[in-house]
């Protein structure tokens, strides 16, 4: 089992979530004014997460995590790539995942150059995840959503191809232009950075991402709908000629430790639910934009969707119901932890360890309870094979 | 209100462009009058082209990707959008000049066209079209708002025309192949302005008074860059004109083009 320490670096100061009640639509995205964003406090929020997931790193995690969203209050990494350089340098054994670029938002030799570099300022401890980008993220950059699939392939093309294929090399596509490929430097890892792919389940992805022997995250999903996706990803590892390995599959999911179930449940109910009901919010149809889904998929995913996203007030009951936060003792929460191993049979956990407005002092609390006392009830947990559940 | 099958008792066409089909209504008789539609679609036959049909030969496409028609796989841009009329004009009229009507992203693509082929054009009419940035007046970003709140706005008043309006809009068809042509630059076309001035045959903007997506200010902006064009305001219209009060435009479009022409 390997675990990962995400976080989010969200802006979740006092008065953000009325500023975000009050915008008309409701949204934390895009057109929250950025007034309401204050430097100072901002400096002070980037060193405190920083000491967070090093403090992870130590503590017993594997790797850390962190990732892209552009202008908004959810998550203040508009460049990831820009954190994990520095976390390169405070973090000195650990991976450092990033989960991840949005490649077909920008110019894909960019990604293959930056995550190069990381890889040889890390000495080879970069994960590398490639995502389509939300919705959002195709309102702040003008690229057409119907678009979004094709670049993502080209792009991720590209950069395997600028790490793998000695330069220089001339690159001529659909989207991108390149006379010139030739990095400088070359990763470290061979045959490059390792390649993670979190996703919202579509098919396609699963299939793709099984196909390239990557690593395969999902990420706020319900849990019954986890399971059904984690077979599918081994079946499709398995009509690829392979057996996908448990640490191939991965699962990422807010978590809150504390002493005992109760006293986790009050200090995380305000925060987890602020998150859900404020941070995560925006008009469905800037979530899901005009061309990024297939007309197909359009209807059953923002049908889906909607639930999650919408503005119906979730609770921490609810949201425990649903199976899209673990909360509890350590006791409790590695039970629930090795209950989902043992359904879905991933391997790979990346509990978020900070939520919106939770204090630096009880995410430090979170992330030592479940370094000492969760991880290493876990470690040695495998999912039997033969009472992995199967998808109807 | 997505029909799923487009009528055929009337005069539906089949173009063929390469290996590609397009659909397009051809009505009446007389000179040729080119209509394009804008983001909901053109499911039929409305009356406003019924009135045009009356004392001319109305050709209105099926806009490639819209209504439920396949998408051209060589047209991802507005630029390209410009050779499809091109070949409509070239091998169903046999390259005859046009009256080019174009409304909304229609009238957008109506001056694209203008710009570039205006030896296929015997006039050129924009109704509520987008395409130009006004410095002073935003226009309404369509793709942020819900349907509930686009049907609020676009016509003069509310009711069910608006509603069926807006149903065209959002069908998730039309809505993604309007993406693929305006969602960036939002909207406009950053090298149109410029490029007006090519515009050589009568040019006619029209713009209803109360538009609340397009301000009325673009009519000015537009006739300000063609060298040709005469704008023309229509009272309590909204940015749907031609079909919130079809007698009305029709009416000045014919006026119009009775009185211009490249000969004139």
């Amino acid at each position: 089992m390997r675990f990962v320490a995400f976080h989010l670096m969200p802006y979740a100061e006092p008065g953000i979530a009325e500023a975000i009640d009050q915008q008309d639509p409701k949204t934390a995205w895009v057109t929250l004014p950025n007034s309401n964003y204050d430097p100072k406090v901002g400096t002070g929020l980037y060193t405190r997460y920083l000491d967070e997931l090093q403090y992870a790193a130590e503590s017993g995690f594997d790797g850390v995590a962190v990732n892209e969203h552009h202008q908004n209050a959810y998550g203040t990494m508009p460049n990831p790539n820009i954190m994990a350089a520095a976390l390169t340098q405070r973090v000195k054994t650990a991976q450092i995942c990033i989960l991840g670029n949005a490649i077909p938002l920008t110019q894909p030799l960019h990604i293959a150059e930056q995550v190069a570099m990381l890889d040889v300022m890390s000495g080879g401890r970069v994960v590398s995840g490639f995502v389509r980008g939300i919705g959002f993220e195709y309102s702040t950059f003008g690229v057409d959503p119907n678009e979004s699939r094709e670049r993502f392939h080209e792009a991720h093309d590209l950069i395997i191809r600028a790490w793998t294929e000695p330069g220089p090399f001339s690159h001529h596509g659909e989207y991108y232009h390149y006379e010139y490929v030739n990095t400088w430097p070359r990763p470290v890892q061979d045959p490059h950075p390792a390649v993670w792919i979190p996703s919202q389940g579509s098919s396609e992805t699963v299939d793709w991402t099984a196909e390239h022997r990557y690593v395969y995250l999902q990420t706020f999903t319900k849990l019954d709908r986890v399971v059904g996706i984690m077979d599918e990803f081994r079946k499709a590892a398995r009509s690829h000629g392979y057996e996908a390995d448990p640490e191939q599959q991965g699962w990422a999911i807010p978590v809150y430790v504390a002493e005992t179930d109760k006293k986790a449940r009050e200090e995380y109910a305000p925060h987890i639910e602020m998150f859900f009901n404020s941070l995560i919010t925006g008009p469905l149809h800037w979530f899901f934009p005009p061309g990024y889904l297939t007309p197909a998929s359009h209807g059953r995913v923002v049908g889906a969707k909607s639930e999650v996203y919408s503005h119906s007030r979730h609770t921490l009951e609810s949201l425990e119901r649903d199976g899209m936060v673990v909360v509890g003792s350590p006791d409790t929460v590695a039970q629930k932890i090795k209950d989902v191993v043992d359904a879905t049979g991933v391997g790979v956990i990346l509990p978020f360890v900070q939520t919106a407005s939770m204090s630096h002092e009880n995410s430090m609390s979170n992330i030592r309870l479940l370094g000492e006392e969760v991880i290493p009830q876990l470690r040695d947990h495998q999912a039997d094979p033969d009472k992995l559940a199967v998808s109807a | 209100m997505s029909q799923a099958v487009i009528e055929r008792e009337e005069a539906i066409k089949t173009v063929a462009i390469g290996s590609d089909e397009i659909q397009l209504w051809d009505l009446g008789e007389g000179d040729p009058i080119l209509f394009l539609h804008g983001f909901e679609g053109l499911w039929s036959p409305t009356p406003f082209l019924r009135a045009l049909a009356a004392s001319h030969r109305v050709i209105a496409p099926v806009q490639a990707g819209f209504s439920d028609s396949s998408r051209l796989n060589w047209v991802s841009s507005m630029d390209d959008v410009p050779f499809v009329h091109r070949a409509v004009i070239e091998q169903h009229l046999d390259g005859t000049p046009v009256s080019l009507v174009g409304h909304s992203l229609g009238g957008w693509m109506a001056a694209e066209f203008a710009v570039r082929f205006s030896h296929l054009l015997d006039s050129l009419v924009l109704i509520s079209a987008f395409g130009l940035l006004h410095p002073e007046r935003p226009r309404r970003d369509i793709f942020m708002l819900d349907e509930t709140a686009f049907a609020s706005i676009c016509c003069a008043e509310q009711g069910q025309l608006a509603q069926d309006i807006a149903a065209g809009v959002y069908d998730v068809n039309n809505r993604a192949t309007s993406a693929q042509l305006a969602w960036a630059p939002r909207l406009f076309g950053p090298r149109l302005a410029d490029r007006l001035r090519w515009v050589d045959v009568p040019a006619l903007v029209v713009w209803g008074e109360r538009d609340a997506i397009l301000d009325p200010l673009h009519a000015e902006q537009f006739a300000a860059l063609i060298p040709t064009a005469e704008t023309s305001v229509l009272e309590n219209a909204g940015h749907y004109a031609h079909l919130e009060d079809p007698e009305v435009a029709a009416l000045e479009v014919l006026r119009f083009l009775g009185t211009s022409s490249k000969e004139n």
